[in-house]
């Protein structure tokens, strides 16, 4: 046990900004991250699980990556459900290619542990001696099934940080972020729970989007982890660039790895409000849109909600984290 | 011998299904599980630990189940409590007080705790793990289920059949379109009955067919021994109390219907009029919520279920009294 860390387990759907958030982690002295769970998602489940193993690989660190939920608790049983929207940007070469498609790493040697994943999320909140940090950048799947199979293991959740959701923005469908979208009911059960949430909402990440510059900066590092990073935002700007111009141009969001970014500084996210929120689980226009009641008389808060994200806060957080891997390499390794 | 798991809601008409699996020398009764239904989840894993007991088998592990539906309670329309003045609890009616299913049935209580893991994560690490298929029957909601094979639905191919209570395509009990077991987890049930996993239902029209008589409380009390005598007990009970409320077509009988999916793989010849259909369940926030919807058309929209239909309850009785002969 390390003192005066943050125990976290990262629930992932890798994921190009998956990936940065799990490269945040692994570098970050304030946190121990005890393991990975993957989920369903941006992609299918054996795609994430290798995606996330590629970036453990690439950490040269020994991290467990316990595989969770190939699909959705309960979406998928109502055949009058809305469905998502997904654009896909086309290359010079006529190529499709989305926000994800952009892994180009070695092939992982590393296998997922046997264990599922929700059974090591139950597991570790109940034998832990300090409260347990859940950051989940996916659908919900996996905490909804840890809450719903095992509701003791609140009393040892810290916090729950959910990249998902959001206020004005949204991107799945013209009123649901895709975490949320694609398992409302996980988020609900989460909602309902008692567990302390925290939502990083797209309008955070919208207002954090990394400008172009950091490409750059992170390559300046001279480690393969800020080659990575750099390649990463390049391509996420390039993609947004084309499908989904943000306020400014040259500028993405990497999500997930805001959350992780929270952890380190909250001050990324100015203006953090406590509410009560509720997700649309019905089947129309509105299924997995946030519900903020925003009422003098309102119901009692449940959630930490995010309104807003400073992107210089966020650069510096990133910046210096990246640092910390050039540690992990010598200069002029090969990649 | 056919292995199975047992997931229950226990419930009398559930300890009697596992006293009858615990005694049959037809069946090995690997593991139990226990589910939220006819009491909290807290007094059916005790109700499940004190059954076992009773009949013998006091060291079979028994994995706590879920505490809520899946989904259900999320939505507030859903969540409605719903009466169920003869299902479970203790009402009284006229003056009598009424006790199917009390919360803690009169058993002595098994000094054996419950396991640590919670039931769906059992089912996933222990189909993952095990060389040769095991039969699940399942008497209760199939939340336990339901979140398992949404945990990982490779597990099918471990699983050689699911045998359900529940469902009704002609009878229904807890609303005017629904069974209980299927009401209290839809979405369980409908994940369940899409597994691809091949399904049996003794369904209520199946239950309420094979209601036993004051005859055959009498012969199972003359067997003497404890499951034969709670069995007894439990017929005489619900005589009275269906004969209150809910009169079946044939006057003073009383359906135990859990005990019937266990004499039917003890021996299938109890069912006496089956059919294999085309079966839903409704997911619906409405008046059909938790329905089995059996599709009559040529189209056949669903997943192919065997249905129990109609059971011999002469046949049923022989079958507890060769079960509970011998002492365990």
């Amino acid at each position: 046990m390390v003192e005066g860390k943050r125990k976290v387990i990262l629930d992932v759907d890798t994921g190009t900004d998956d990936a940065t958030a799990i490269i945040l982690a692994a570098l970050a002295p304030k946190i121990e991250l005890l393991g990975i769970t993957t989920v369903w998602g941006n992609l299918p489940l054996s795609v994430t699980t290798e995606q996330t193993l590629m970036i453990t690989e690439l950490m040269k660190k020994d991290i467990p990556v316990y595989v969770g939920c190939p699909g959705p608790i309960a979406r998928g049983l109502y055949p009058q459900a809305h469905k998502e929207h997904r654009r896909v940007a086309v290359d010079a070469k006529g190529k499709e290619y989305g926000y994800h498609d952009l892994f180009q790493l070695p092939r992982p040697s590393a296998q997922a542990q046997r264990r599922h994943g929700v059974d090591y999320i139950v597991e570790t909140c109940r034998t832990s001696r300090e409260k347990i940090t859940l950051v989940a950048a996916g659908p919900l799947t996996n905490i909804g099934m840890a809450l719903r199979i095992a509701p003791d293991i609140v009393k040892n959740i810290r916090e729950v940080v959910v990249m998902g959701g959001g206020i004005t923005q949204s991107n799945s469908t013209l009123c649901a972020e895709g975490n949320i979208f694609r398992d409302p009911e996980a988020a609900e059960i989460l909602l309902k729970s008692g567990a302390p949430a925290t939502f990083i909402t797209l309008d955070a990440t919208h207002r954090a989007a990394l400008p172009v510059e950091y490409v750059d900066r992170c390559r300046g590092l001279g480690n393969p982890v800020g080659d990575f990073f750099a390649e990463i935002l390049r391509q996420r700007i390039r993609v947004y660039n084309a499908l989904q111009p943000l306020w400014r141009g040259d500028i993405a969001p990497i999500h997930d790895a805001l959350c992780v970014a929270y952890l380190l500084d909250p001050a990324v996210i100015p203006d953090m409000r406590r509410v009560h929120l509720n997700v649309c689980l019905d089947h129309g226009n509105g299924a997995g849109a946030f519900l903020i009641d925003t009422r003098y008389y309102h119901l009692k808060e449940n959630a930490n909600v995010a309104y807003d994200g400073s992107w210089e806060r966020f650069g510096e957080v990133v910046m210096d984290t990246l640092e910390k891997a050039e540690g992990l390499f010598w200069k002029g390794e090969e990649k | 011998m056919r292995k199975i798991i047992l997931d229950v809601d226990t419930g009398t008409d559930d300890a009697i299904a596992i006293m009858a699996a615990v005694r049959a020398s037809q069946l090995e009764l690997t593991a139990l599980c226990s589910v939220h239904g006819n009491a909290a989840v807290e007094h059916t894993t005790k109700n499940t630990l004190n059954a076992a007991y009773a009949a013998g088998g006091g060291t079979i592990p028994v994995y706590p189940g879920a505490a809520d539906p899946m989904v259900k309670n999320l939505i507030p329309s859903r969540a409605n409590p719903v009466e169920e003045p003869i299902l479970s609890g203790t009402t009284e009616i006229n003056g009598v007080v009424v006790s199917i299913n009390p919360d803690l049935l009169p058993l002595k209580e098994s000094p054996y705790p419950p396991q640590e893991k919670p039931a769906a994560l059992f089912y996933v690490e222990e189909l993952r793990s095990r060389e040769e298929k095991v039969t699940i029957v399942a008497t209760g909601a199939m939340t336990n289920l339901g979140l398992a094979l949404r945990l990982d639905p490779r597990i099918t191919e471990k699983i050689e059949e699911i045998v359900i209570m529940g469902g009704g395509v002609q009878k229904t009990n807890i609303t005017a379109a629904a069974e209980a077991n299927f009401f209290k987890d839809p979405e369980a049930a409908a994940i369940v009955l899409d597994s691809g996993v091949p399904i049996t239902i003794c369904t209520l029209d199946g239950t309420h067919s094979c209601g036993l008589t004051e005859e055959h409380e009498k012969r199972l009390r003359g067997v003497g021994t404890l499951p034969a005598i709670f069995t007894a007990n439990d017929v005489r009970v619900r005589r009275e109390s269906y004969s209150r409320l809910q009169p079946l077509e044939r006057e003073g009988t009383a359906p135990i219907h859990d005990a019937l999916c266990i004499a039917y793989l003890i021996d299938p010849a109890v069912a006496t009029r089956t059919v294999t259909a085309a079966c839903k369940v409704d997911c619906s926030d409405g008046i059909s919520e938790g329905r089995l919807q059996v599709d009559g058309r040529h189209f056949r929209e669903g997943a192919e279920v065997h249905l129990i239909l109609e059971a011999d309850p002469d046949k049923l009785c022989d079958i507890l009294v060769d079960t509970f002969l011998e002492e365990g």
